[in-house]
């Protein structure tokens, strides 16, 4: 498959996300270099790729914060920048790497200005739901499982409690498309995978989700397909067990690289291992052996997906 | 709804208490008027042809037109410099942020110092002269900050301490040619309200005011700016244009502030603090309740000055004041955390 082609295609109606020869330089740098990616509504992307690849610049191109030097971005087939900052941001919600919540604003409060693109100057929120499921912001707090210090002060948060904060906002955005800057960076294991689950319920309930993901073993479990991000372009695309393949890998990253699985998910699993030093020596690499190339994993990526979008109660 | 009813109560509150210091700050003075005298006065005086309260003809002109214009003048201008303090505090998420940080004050200093020094080179008067180089000041620290249309906000802190720098250099060297117009200089220089009258008032209010209005429909912008403008556009602000309309009103308010009362520090930027800590930082209650603390931290600083052993400058008082209480605020409470 090319690089940033499409999984699949042929539906009338346009991608929910559709990069088209972007290419963005940043101080004099050329950190996107005519990328192309197209994902289509309800698909669960999760990009990957070495610090620095670009990916962080991808999902601010996506959603219009960066106005790129050639090509465009466009949401449902409408341009985002064509659109005002404020319709923008009713088509897609973004959940940015690092918090810099300095004030102390309340949790409850942060979350509410996830209604701010529906609400005008007066205050007055044009597309809250009225009675299918109650009040937004209290529903997207139990769902991120913040809702128990809804009432504390942002700023008394650790970094995990307060990434789970930003991402009840987007969902009080209700937007169709969810770009997340990685989500679990600073979380706990519990709400690593509770987070992805969530995000790929989302998904599965129509979302398109794209997520900058640096854990690649979370990312090959929840992720419908991944797309790696290498010098500012697009390495490969496709379903996790297929893009996570060790030569490609170890091109990205610049370091020996072996693909297992899991044993209990049965999804790929990647050890990196320093310049030298892979145990056992390059027939290891692939420690599954049996399943040829491309093959993917057992298990369905979304394989909590029928869950739908309820928290796992612990 | 709890926050509107929460705002509606402090500001009640703080009206209250703004009459209040008003009235008492009228009764006080070479010739002593008991509150009710003051109250028939005042209201004489505002309401116009509705109250016609009987007073003595010199407590009226006393109260009304040598005491009201002063207060009056005191509680625009505190008002005034109180939200645009807020605004600027939010805009640049810097505890530190004054309503002059772009160079509006400094601007305004170069003006009226050279209007009060070489009265034959500025013909348009001080306070034409002071708005002007006021607002030409902000622009230019804008302009400078502003490259493809955007102004990060650091470029900008920097570019204002740095044209403030310039722009002190030149006070300075006007100051040493002033001559026997130094005194009257320094006066401006420290803030000035002894010679307030209904004009100035009448100058400073309507802009303060309509300019207050339309930053209090951005609160909500404002709050979400206050995430981080990444988030701010995330969430559907547009940033710049944003921005660019704060830095506007805010800067306006102030030089109007400045161009009728001179440079008086510290209010801008204490008043936000406390009101902060009292508040929260929601700019929808925040800004108002700032305003009217503002209008009252202004009128009682300036009862002190005027009545003091001698007459000083108001921005003396404010300083005074306003550094050890901020230095209060910085040791006991986490000010650095807004």
């Amino acid at each position: 498959m090319t690089p940033g082609e499409p999984s699949d295609s042929g539906s009338g109606r346009p991608p929910a996300l559709e990069l088209d020869g972007v290419s963005v330089s940043l101080g004099g740098v050329d950190v996107l270099a005519d990328v192309s990616l197209t994902v289509e509504t309800g698909t669960f992307l999760g990009l990957i790729g070495p610090n620095g690849a670009g990916k962080t610049t991808l999902l601010r191109a996506a959603n219009g914060r960066l106005d790129p030097d050639a090509g465009a971005v466009r949401i449902d087939g409408e341009d985002v920048h064509a659109l005002s900052s404020k319709a923008a941001s009713r088509r897609v919600a973004t959940v940015p790497q690092e918090p810099s919540l300095s004030f102390a604003f309340p949790v409850r409060k942060i979350v509410d200005m996830g209604r701010h693109p529906h609400r005008d100057r007066l205050g007055r929120d044009a597309g809250r739901p009225g009675d299918d499921g109650g009040d937004p912001v209290e529903r997207a707090m139990e769902r991120t499982d913040v809702a128990r210090f809804a009432d504390r002060p942002v700023t008394e948060l650790s970094g995990g409690e307060r990434q789970r904060v930003l991402l009840a906002r987007a969902l009080t955005q209700d937007a169709p498309l969810l770009l997340l800057d990685e989500p679990t960076a600073s979380l706990d294991v519990n709400h690593g995978v509770h987070t992805l689950d969530l995000v790929a319920g989302l998904a599965a309930g129509g979302t398109t989700v794209v997520a900058a993901i640096h854990d690649l073993d979370l990312a090959a479990r929840f992720c419908d397909e991944l797309a790696l991000l290498s010098g500012g372009e697009i390495a490969a695309r496709g379903p996790p067990g297929d893009v996570l393949d060790p030569d490609a890998l170890e091109a990205a990253f610049g370091t020996p690289i072996a693909v297992g699985r899991d044993p209990v998910t049965g999804a790929p699993s990647v050890t990196a291992f320093p310049e030298g030093a892979v145990p056992g020596g390059r027939e290891a690499r692939r420690r599954d052996g049996a399943t040829g190339d491309g093959d993917g994993p057992d298990v369905p990526p979304r394989e909590r997906a029928d869950q739908e979008a309820e928290p796992s109660s612990e | 709804m709890r926050l509107a009813l929460r705002t509606a109560t402090w500001c009640g509150g703080l009206f209250a208490l703004l009459v209040a210091v008003a009235v008492g700050s009228a009764t006080i003075g070479p010739v002593s008027i008991g509150y009710v005298a003051v109250a028939k006065a005042g209201l004489n005086t505002l309401g116009g042809p509705i109250f016609d309260f009987t007073v003595s003809g010199q407590t009226q002109f006393i109260v009304g037109q040598l005491r009201l214009p002063r207060i009056a003048l005191a509680a625009t201008v505190g008002f005034a410099l109180a939200a645009a303090g807020t605004v600027m505090q939010g805009f640049f998420r810097n505890p530190m942020a004054d309503p002059s940080i772009i160079g509006v004050s400094s601007g305004a200093s170069v003006g009226a110092v050279a209007a009060i020094a070489f009265p034959a080179l500025v013909p348009v008067g001080l306070r034409t002269a002071a708005f002007a180089t006021a607002l030409v000041s902000a622009f230019a620290v804008y302009a400078i900050a502003t490259e493809d249309g955007r102004t990060p906000v650091a470029t900008l802190l920097l570019a204002g301490v740095a044209v403030q720098t310039l722009l002190g250099a030149v006070t300075s060297y006007l100051l040493l040619e002033s001559g026997d117009s130094l005194r009257e200089a320094m006066y401006w220089l420290m803030g000035n309200l002894h010679a307030a009258t209904w004009r100035e008032v009448e100058l400073a209010f309507p802009p303060a005011v309509l300019a207050f209005l339309v930053l209090l429909a951005f609160a909500r912008d404002l709050n979400v700016l206050l995430l981080g403008e990444e988030d701010a556009h995330a969430l559907g602000v547009s940033v710049e244009r944003t921005k660019r309309l704060l830095l506007a009103l805010a800067s306006l308010v102030t030089a109007a502030a400045v161009a009728v009362a001179g440079v008086i520090g510290f209010v801008g930027l204490i008043v936000p603090h406390a009101m902060r800590l009292l508040v929260g930082p929601d700019h929808r209650i925040l800004l108002p309740t700032s305003a009217l603390a503002g209008a009252s931290f202004l009128v009682v600083a300036d009862a002190v000055a005027s009545h003091g052993p001698g007459e000083l400058p108001v921005g003396i008082v404010t300083a005074a004041v306003g550094a050890p209480f901020f230095l209060y605020l910085l040791r006991d409470r986490e000010v650095h955390a807004l």
